[in-house]
């Protein structure tokens, strides 16, 4: 499931970034990679963090735990100084058969008084020997119930801390209640020759030994308390709530731990808890601390990371844009201008700037264009030269062919003896090559073409030996505009060979020239067979075949005028059958100002 | 800068404006979190154990909740009239929240109008009648004095005289819901408000007196029918608790004055964040006796740890 997500993912990743620009794919690539490497680093800083933080508070709270336990074994090891003071240097050392001890208790109570309530002396039937200061047990309380007398005596090798409680011995004339700690030990008494066992109790200030703990604290509202080694509670910042039952602790619980740190979960909450035996006693110092406070997993404290992590983003994205627009303005440059060329206009500057890799590649593609624009002109050259060739072909196919007849009709006239009409027929020839030959032009005016037409016919009519008239018809408008040479003559050459060919005398072949708006045009008119639809539609379609071949020259003289002037000129063919044909040549009007129209046959 | 580039700049950019926002709402109500309240607690009794107690608890509510705590006291020397104008200023102090203590003279809050008071008030021991938005932190009065009776009645006490020097609303509870169960026993009893001019001839030797409170209850343990009449109480002071020790007491109705004084400063804040907790907190009463001093529960709601 996880994998495929994935992989489609990636996959639309890719594709996404396959379609769009280098540009964006480098800022794509270079965010996400700076993001993962930022939230990484970010988690494993925080992580690392916390638990060094964890660790620290730890640490601390441990420190102070120790610390306490320290002043709390200090303080029971002083109090069982004082108890041992009494016995061995006060108690021992008397009879108090004959001597009092009541001068000796006082004096040490006077100086240990703001740790210690009473102390008292009683033997062990529960009589009190000696008190300080000096108090009246109250009545009808028999000691031998206390716990505390029973306990010394029951393990008289150890000394015994109770737990706290309100002190119920002695007469209190202010009706004050004490609460004391009792400190109790079994003593031996002498009494003349005798030593009887006893009971020592030193009550201790309740507030001495809270005092120790009413100041500290643990970090992040963590705190302290002192518990018996059953759980019983002897100190905790809010015993008396506890008592009231406004509060609870999970002291029963934490009764059995074991020394050290530990978690647990009281009412909802995840704590960290520390315990410390103190020495001697058994009891045991509790440090707790929210698990809250120790942890950086605050609410406040991921919105602060998830801020400086988001304001990371912005600029990682300001920088990366900045970045990917930088790295890439060069291929951008050089995409659009390779683009300019890819679309003409005459450019060919490939940009070549940016980095080596760029300014490498710009070198290359402007040298491929280079030869590529070489490579066209050629082309073009080669192209252009072909079509010369063929042009030049065609002429020369006219030439030899005609130049046959003509001469076969002045043998003729030669023949018969018919000098004059021989003249003649030589001098239309001469003039005839006269203006096919133009000087090497191409463009010539209208008025050499059709002296060269009328030349041409004169000859063919002399050959067909006036099998048909003909008539030319020009404004005199158009004798100086321009006309590619030797257009008119394959058409009246069409014109006499398909037309009159079949004719008896009656043939008649009509040139005439014409502006029409913009347009020169040209017409060559007979009266011969003329032509169906069908042959007339694909006289001028290329490749074609025309029976005879007698479209060649038509099919030639409509691309040359097409190649010259463009596509909107060439050979328009109106013909009915037995009506005959009109050929009509459409050409731009081009005054002949100067011999060559130069520019305009350079298509 | 392409359009998604400014789509993701904008939307990261919006998003820290809101985190930003969110950060210094955060800020502004965790200080408002600390906020220390300001409360008046106004008082006729200053100087018994049962207000020390209350104290201690007040004081620790205080220190829990971030209280201000200033204590208004009405001495017995002052006129009716002049307690009920000196709480009339101090309810139109600037205080967050008013604590109302009238233990000898709980009578007072009934004539004052405090329908123009917009502060939480919270009444201690007493409930108000009639005020249903005051809060109260309080004892049955009518379970103490039935409990008191119920004691008595154990104790086989055949005839009593119920005995009280304050004359108002909670005594007259007290002293209903012994009445009721005395009544209901067959023990025959009689009422006396004033212990001083009392006719002690005219009771028979031997019968209990009961004391509806600590005053009569002092004074009837210095008087010479405490040698001769077992006695019992409702409410304790450290006097009291010593003669209960030495058996001058047969046994004491109490209460938990330390968590009153807690529960009222707890239900002061409630009231001021508008919690919905309870508006009326009746805790339980319990029988002390010589034996049981010194046990729990009795040992810490008697003595509490301050």
């Amino acid at each position: 499931m996880g994998k495929s997500l994935f992989r489609a993912l990636s996959g639309k990743l890719v594709s996404r970034t396959e379609r769009s620009s280098i540009r964006y794919t480098v800022f794509l690539s270079f965010t996400i990679s700076a993001i993962v490497a930022m939230v990484l680093t970010g988690m494993l800083f925080y992580i690392n963090f916390s638990r060094q933080l964890e660790q620290t508070i730890q640490n601390e709270n441990e420190m102070l735990v120790k610390q306490v336990n320290q002043s709390v074994d200090t303080y029971l090891r002083d109090m069982l100084r004082i108890s041992n003071s009494i016995y061995y240097n006060v108690i021992k050392n008397v009879d108090i058969e004959s001597d009092s001890i009541q001068s000796e208790m006082q004096l040490l109570y006077g100086t240990y008084d703001s740790y210690i309530e009473n102390i008292a002396l009683y033997n062990a039937e529960g009589e009190l020997i000696a008190t300080a200061p000096p108090a009246l047990s109250k009545q009808g309380v028999d000691v031998r119930d206390a716990a505390w007398f029973q306990k010394a005596l029951d393990r008289a090798e150890n000394l015994h801390f109770s737990t706290p409680a309100i002190q119920n011995l002695f007469v209190n004339a202010e009706h004050r209640f004490l609460r004391v700690v009792s400190l109790s030990s079994a003593v031996e008494i002498t009494s003349g020759k005798n030593t009887m066992q006893g009971v020592l109790l030193i009550d201790l200030k309740y507030n001495s030994l809270s005092e120790l703990f009413d100041h500290m604290s643990l970090a992040n509202g963590g705190y302290l308390y002192l518990m018996d080694a059953n759980g019983e509670l002897i100190y905790h910042p809010e015993q008396q709530l506890i008592a009231s039952g406004l509060a609870k602790e999970n002291n029963l619980v934490a009764a059995t731990y074991h020394d050290g740190g530990q978690m647990e979960t009281f009412r909802g909450e995840t704590r960290s808890v520390i315990v410390r035996t103190v020495g001697y006693t058994g009891w045991r110092i509790v440090g707790v601390i929210p698990q809250q406070g120790l942890a950086l997993n605050q609410v406040d404290n991921l919105m602060i990371v998830a801020f400086i992590l988001l304001l990371l983003f912005d600029i990682v994205i300001l920088i990366n844009s900045f970045i990917s627009t930088k790295l890439t303005a060069p291929i951008k440059h050089l995409e659009e201008s390779v683009q300019a060329v890819e679309y003409g206009g005459g450019n060919t500057d490939i940009y070549q700037g940016g980095s080596y890799e760029i300014r490498h590649l710009g070198a290359s593609i402007q040298g491929m264009v280079d030869q590529l624009q070489e490579l066209t002109d050629d082309i073009v050259r080669e192209h252009e030269q072909k079509q010369k060739s063929e042009l030049d072909a065609l002429q020369s196919q006219i030439n030899p062919h005609f130049l046959y007849n003509a001469l076969d009709i002045i043998v003729w006239m030669i023949e018969k003896e018919q000098p004059k009409e021989a003249v003649n027929i030589v001098t239309a020839l001469a003039r005839l090559f006269r203006i096919s030959l133009s000087r090497g032009k191409n463009i010539i005016p209208v008025r050499d073409e059709i002296e060269h037409v009328q030349n041409y016919l004169m000859i063919q009519k002399m050959r067909y030996k006036n099998k048909f008239s003909y008539e030319i018809d020009l404004d005199e408008a158009v004798k100086n505009l321009s006309i590619i040479k030797l257009v008119v003559q394959p058409l009246v050459e069409n014109a006499i060979y398909h037309g009159m060919d079949f004719m008896d005398g009656d043939g008649k072949i009509t040139i005439t020239a014409r502006v029409v708006g913009e347009e020169l045009h040209l017409s060559v008119a007979d009266n011969g067979l003329g032509m169906k639809p069908e042959v007339v539609e694909r006289l001028l379609v290329e490749n074609t075949p025309v029976s005879k071949g007698s479209g060649v020259g038509l099919k030639n003289v409509n691309e040359r005028i097409k190649l010259y002037f463009g596509d909107k000129y060439g050979v328009m063919i109106e013909s009915e059958p037995d009506a005959g044909t009109c050929i009509t040549l459409i050409l731009p009007v081009v005054h002949c100002e100067t011999e060559e129209v130069s520019g305009v046959g350079e298509k | 800068m392409g359009k998604s580039e400014k789509l993701a700049f904008i939307s990261v950019t919006v998003l820290l404006i809101c985190l930003l926002i969110l950060i210094v709402v955060r800020v502004i109500t965790s200080k408002d979190a600390v906020r220390v309240y300001r409360v008046s607690i106004i008082t006729d009794d200053v100087q018994g154990d049962y207000s020390a107690n209350v104290q201690k608890g007040l004081d620790r509510a205080a220190r829990d909740y971030n209280i201000d705590l200033q204590v208004i006291a009405l001495h017995s020397g002052m006129t009716t009239e002049q307690q009920k104008s000196s709480l009339e200023r101090e309810l139109e102090a600037d205080t967050d929240a008013i604590i109302i203590n009238l233990q000898q003279n709980p009578s007072l809050s009934e004539q004052l109008d405090l329908s123009a008071i917009s502060v939480p008030i919270v009444s201690l021991g007493t409930v108000w009648d009639g005020y249903s938005s005051i809060r109260s932190i309080s004892t049955d009065d009518a379970s103490m004095g039935n409990l008191l009776a119920q004691e008595m009645i154990k104790d086989g006490v055949t005839v009593c005289v119920i005995r009280a020097s304050l004359d108002n609303t909670r005594i007259r509870l007290r002293e209903a819901g012994f009445v009721k169960t005395m009544k209901a026993a067959g023990v025959a009893y009689s009422s006396e408000w004033d212990p001083d001019t009392i006719a002690w001839e005219s009771i028979p030797k031997g019968a209990a007196v009961a004391a509806l409170d600590e005053p009569s209850l002092e004074k009837l343990v210095g008087m010479p029918v405490a040698a001769i009449s077992p006695l019992y109480g409702i409410g304790y002071t450290n006097a009291l608790l010593s003669s209960l020790e030495s058996g001058a007491i047969r046994r004491l109705i109490v209460e938990d004055d330390y968590a009153m004084g807690y529960l009222a400063l707890q239900s002061v804040v409630d009231a001021i964040e508008n919690k919905g907790t309870a508006h009326e907190q009746i805790l339980g009463c319990y029988v002390a006796d010589a034996k049981h001093l010194y046990q729990e529960p009795l040992q810490h709601i008697l003595f509490p740890i301050s």
